[in-house]
């Protein structure tokens, strides 16, 4: 369906638990994950199953421009907020956590930028695997010569509620 | 005891609250900076435009998505039933 929530998609996961093959890897490997953008007309579909080159399916909605080449910006890479730097972490103890962390968001100096709606992470490991979705909103946004970040509370984008206390 | 519909058309609406944007302008220095508006819309998310003084703004604009973390619940039962 069309961007309406966040996801995680759930046959990567699957492959990340199971060892498949290039399975994403969230910290070992951040120079292999990246973050693209995409318009209102791209659908998330996270029921998707897992795929050779997924990103292909949604690189006709993905959103370009100054500053903001295809395919999007590394986690690895230093920008003005500095390297993302992936961990991952268990937090708490009423409920515990299992958390997908970064230590900085996403922000890019020098973009022009529109429509823009929702990413997603995604892994480069020989295998175009999507990690997840993250919708923005209902409104497009837009940015001209300017910085386009993205920012967790506390540097966590996913977390899986394992057990109601320790 | 009769009912005003048209107070209770009005329970749930909030004015200038958490449902509708919001501004705020300044300089980037107090003295020599340019100018600058930020608005946070309704979901949380910043837009921030930069100008010249008299030009509207918009010579520049930012975007900072404050995004909500995916959280996933796992169904769980006394039991494991």
């Amino acid at each position: 369906m069309a961007w309406a929530n966040s996801g995680l998609y759930a046959s990567t996961l699957a492959a990340s638990l199971t060892g498949v093959a290039n399975a994403p890897n969230w910290t070992a490997t951040p120079a292999n994950n990246k973050f693209f953008l995409t318009n209102a007309s791209d659908t998330t579909n996270f029921a998707a199953a897992l795929g050779s080159a997924i990103y292909g399916s949604h690189s006709a909605n993905e959103v370009t421009g100054t500053g903001w080449a295809a395919g999007g910006p590394t986690m690895a890479a230093g920008y003005n907020g500095g390297a993302m730097t992936p961990a991952t972490a268990v937090s708490g103890t009423t409920p515990v956590y299992m958390q997908w962390n970064v230590t900085n968001g996403i922000s890019v100096t020098g973009t022009t930028l529109s429509g823009v709606i929702g990413g997603y992470f995604y892994s480069t490991t020989t295998t175009l695997y999507l990690i997840c979705g993250i919708y923005f909103g209902g409104t497009s946004y837009a940015t001209v010569a300017g910085t386009f970040a993205v920012t967790w509370s506390g540097g966590t984008i996913i977390q899986v509620n394992v057990a109601t206390s320790a | 005891m009769p009912v005003d519909l048209e107070k209770l058309r009005s329970i749930g609406q909030l004015k200038g609250g958490r449902t509708m944007s919001r501004s705020t302008s300044g300089r980037e220095h107090p003295d020599s900076g340019l100018p600058y508006k930020v608005t946070t819309d309704e979901l949380g998310n910043d837009v921030t435009e930069h100008g010249r003084a008299g030009s509207g703004l918009s010579e520049r604009q930012d975007v900072e998505i404050h995004a909500e973390p995916i959280t996933m619940d796992l169904e769980l039962k006394l039991g494991g039933g």
